[in-house]
């Protein structure tokens, strides 16, 4: 069985209703993909990275 | 893993920062919470990247990740992350067929009202367009039951939102009145 988000599976919502909520959706998560990022991510990523460089040479402790 | 594949690795993954977050925070409702959670995701994925398969999706294997973290962790802490927003949903005590005598709620928090579950396949299949067939293996379930948590969180949204036509969604849902215009 193949439903594509157009028809209508059974117990559905007419196709207005569901672009209605898809739209909303939608701009809800794109608001806050927008949001500014903190630093704090930056800073995890180059730490993770220092770390990784650091332990290449040698077997990876994992905790 | 070379230097190079390394510094590439942590710029994919920094490029995927916002989507991590914005799937956290549609899991957690909270910033503070949704933002420990991809710092967490974020660890995790660097521990394990030897694990991961370059040929495939950087994105669904994050999101995976971040998904099983969160689940864990509610398990843990045996409560319902969703009633942090949850005061909310205690305020109004919506219940399922009784929305017609509620005031209609807006897109965010008829949202928070959906379960963990529902949160998540709706994201998943309609904000960041991943396929049923991909959503339904991130989250370990059959593409069906994927297919049918977007459709009653579809639903859910529409009634609580009052969106027109959403009298006609399922059977067990208790028939409204007509003509509740959207607002």
């Amino acid at each position: 069985m193949t439903l594509t988000p157009e028809s209508a599976p059974e117990g559905g919502l007419p196709a207005e209703a569901r672009g209605l909520i898809g739209h909303q959706l939608r701009e809800e998560y794109r608001r806050v993909l927008a949001e500014p990022l903190p630093d704090k991510f930056t800073k995890l990523l180059e730490e993770l990275a220092r770390t990784e460089g650091q332990s290449e040479s040698k077997p990876e402790n994992e905790e | 893993m070379t230097a190079g594949s390394t510094g590439d690795l942590q710029a994919q993954l920094a490029a995927l920062v916002p989507n991590l977050r914005a799937f956290a925070r549609s899991l957690c409702g909270a910033a503070d919470q949704a933002d420990d959670l991809v710092q967490e995701t974020l660890v995790k994925a660097w521990k394990s990247r030897a694990s991961f398969d370059p040929g495939s999706n950087l994105k669904a294997w994050l999101f995976t990740i971040l998904r099983n973290t969160y689940l864990s962790e509610l398990r843990k802490r045996k409560y319902e992350v969703q009633d942090h927003d949850g005061e909310l949903a205690q305020q109004l005590s919506v219940k399922d067929g009784q929305s017609s005598h509620m005031d209609l709620l807006d897109f965010t928090k008829a949202f928070a009202l959906l379960s963990a579950e529902q949160r998540e396949a709706l994201i998943l299949i309609g904000a960041e367009g991943f396929s049923y067939d991909e959503a339904a293996l991130m989250c370990g379930c059959a593409v069906g039951t994927m297919k049918s948590r977007v459709n009653r969180a579809r639903g859910k949204l529409s009634e609580l939102m009052g969106v027109e036509g959403a009298e006609d969604f399922g059977s067990e849902h208790t028939p409204r009145p007509r003509g509740i215009a959207v607002g």
